[in-house]
């Protein structure tokens, strides 16, 4: 949208961008692409107040082991927003966003005016209340910096201490574990990873750190950090005390809202979206790891805080932003990691509990191929699947989630090691064009 | 790339010569031990029924772990999808589609976390143990046509990118309908 430098001046502002975009990761440059899918010329700013070229969370924890250095970590080339015609405004904190006048305050005071807005400003790690979690020495890891400080402090021989056995937690400490540090994992649940992955699944993934050369604690807590000017030791629920030189909070992240409350958009546990993407405000989007957007699987809003649900997301909201109309399907939760070279992947809902009715669960584990599949299902349908070992079936198991395609008919394939889409093909469960016969 | 079904025997060339094109030495007509460790981008797996009037595969010995000994032949491999799931899960940039609609990897980049793989619906995709990287159809980009192509000795494998090939399939799928 161009604007007189008059309208700016009548307007109060210093400059006026038709899209502008809050975050400059995984959401705000799906955004960004979904935008140029429609418009190519519509002026777009990104605005993050990190001063790193867009580069990927999910590489942090690689970062720290060394296998990507700063060039690596980037997940876009370095003239990307000159190719894309993206104005980076990096470096500056949005302190103010004013839905009547259509426009942003930044922490130095500059105006920025929008023709439609999008809130990528994603989530962040939890520090608890416990005594001494502000000492040298304790970190989190969600950004470049957080992954450059730990990179800093870990050093062979020093012991390090990972509060959480989610996904972060566990990357963290493979990463830690990689730089010659002793690891200890410790878990406030019964078994890691308790969000995405079920207790069989979880406890294979355990016996693969263990055999590594990472401690696992679970149904055990922190509850204090223990060091005069810094890090010591910290002292277990058990009553045991740990000495270590790192202590890493890996508790999961809150969606930060604060921007979104403040200007009256309306918020839950995140900012409330529409499967437009779209706020209460209807100039105003959000996406990512911020957005309660709608689940595939339930039609409820809730996060799934994960890597593709951000770009896609994102993606829909540019397109619907610069005037296409694109629904979003909803999104299932999806998680992938490799431990000590053993892959394991979960997609969508894999752990129906006593609660949940209806639910039917078929699984295979062969101990000695370490390789484990669980398949979940509900009148027939696939909600959900876990694949540990072999892993090449996931995607297809995630795709027929996406279809709700009834495998009834191939219940007894879905277990084999060599499942794959030509047993869904062979089937006829699926119409697939680019398969065809002449005849 | 589309694949006419009865054409397909499940004879593996497009396999063999896919591997070869992918191996470090491109090993000619020979089949050396590093075509034998390259990983062929294109797998043929098997139904297990029949639902057209396709030859089925015959009986196979062999030790593959992928091996199914009958069934019809299906050809799996890459589409370059309009809307690639793969290049939205990839966390680490390796993926992109490029102007030209294809699907392009960049093994430098890839950090091997398998994420495109849980995102992929059609399993085209597979891990390269060895290096911990993922490898997937390139559209042989270097060449004219794609070695699966050239190898395949009944014309089953038609390749046509991007606009062209989705319009291919509409016609298919009317003509069919």
């Amino acid at each position: 949208m161009k604007v007189s430098q008059r309208g700016l001046v009548e307007m109060n502002l210093d400059a006026q961008y038709k899209y502008v975009i809050i975050g400059n990761s995984a959401a705000g440059i799906g955004c960004v692409e979904g935008i140029r899918k429609v418009d190519k010329e519509g002026s777009i700013a990104v605005i993050s107040e990190e001063k790193m070229h867009t580069y990927s969370r999910c590489l942090t924890s690689y970062y720290i082991a060394g296998v990507v250095d700063d060039e690596k970590i980037l997940f876009r080339p370095k003239d990307y927003y000159a190719k894309k015609n993206v104005t980076p405004i990096l470096g500056k904190k949005v302190v103010k966003i004013l839905p009547e006048d259509n426009h942003i305050v930044l922490d130095d005071g500059t105006r920025i005016g929008y023709s439609s807005l999008m809130i990528a400003t994603g989530a962040s790690p939890v520090i608890y209340d416990i005594p001494g979690n502000n000492k040298p020495g304790v970190f989190v890891l969600r950004t470049y910096e957080d992954a450059r400080r730990i990179s800093e402090a870990a050093a062979p021989g020093k012991r390090a201490v990972v509060m959480g056995g989610g996904l972060v937690g566990l990357k963290a400490a493979d990463a830690l574990h990689a730089k010659g540090v002793e690891v200890w994992v410790i878990v406030t649940s019964p078994q890691i990873m308790s969000q995405t992955m079920d207790r069989d699944g979880a406890e294979i993934l355990r016996k693969q750190l263990e055999e590594n050369g990472i401690k696992v604690m679970t149904e055990t807590n922190v509850e204090e950090i223990i060091g005069n000017k810094k890090v010591e030791a910290v002292r277990l629920s058990t009553g045991q005390t740990l000495t270590c030189d790192i202590v890493i909070f890996a508790k999961g992240v809150r969606p930060n809202i604060g921007l979104a409350k403040d200007a009256g958009i309306d918020t839950d546990y995140g900012i409330l979206v529409d499967t437009h993407m779209r706020t209460s405000v209807p100039n105003i989007y959000a996406a990512g790891d911020v957005a309660e957007a709608k689940d595939f699987i339930t039609g409820e809003r809730y996060i799934h805080a994960i890597w593709p649900n951000a770009v896609e997301q994102g993606c829909i909201a540019g397109q619907n932003m610069a005037g296409r109309d694109v629904e979003y399907a909803g999104g299932i939760a999806m998680n992938s990691v490799d431990l000590f070279g053993l892959a394991s992947i979960a997609v969508g809902f894999t752990r129906p509990r006593g609660k949940d009715h209806g639910y039917e669960i078929i699984s295979r584990s062969i101990p000695e191929k370490k390789f484990y599949r669980k398949i979940v299902l509900k009148d027939g349908v696939i909600v959900g699947a876990i694949c540990i070992g072999e892993v090449e079936a996931a995607g297809v198991f995630a795709g027929l989630i996406k279809r709700r395609a009834n495998v009834s008919k191939i219940k007894e394939l879905l277990l084999r090691e060599d499942f794959d889409y030509a047993k869904v093909l062979g089937e006829g469960l699926i119409k697939d064009t680019s398969y065809f016969a002449t005849a | 790339m589309i694949v006419k079904l009865d054409k397909c025997i499940g004879c593996r060339s497009c396999e063999i010569a896919c591997a070869r094109e992918h191996s470090p030495s491109k090993s000619g007509e020979r089949i050396t031990a590093d075509t034998r460790k390259a990983l062929s981008r294109i797998s043929i797996r098997t139904g297990l029924t029949n639902p057209t009037d396709a030859p089925e595969m015959r009986p196979r010995k062999g030790k593959s772990k992928t091996a199914i000994t009958t069934g019809k032949a299906y050809p799996i491999r890459c589409r370059h999808c309009d809307d690639p799931k793969c290049v939205e899960a990839c966390m680490s940039g390796a993926l992109i589609k490029n102007e030209e609609g294809a699907v392009i990897h960049d093994p430098d980049k890839c950090v091997g976390c398998w994420m495109c793989i849980m995102a992929c619906p059609y399993g085209a995709i597979k891990r390269d143990l060895e290096n911990k990287i993922i490898v997937k159809c390139d559209l042989c980009l270097h060449r004219d046509t794609p070695a699966c192509v050239e190898a395949c000795k009944t014309g089953a494998i038609v390749c046509i990118v991007g606009e062209k090939s989705e319009r291919q399939n509409e016609s298919i799928a009317e003509g069919s309908g």
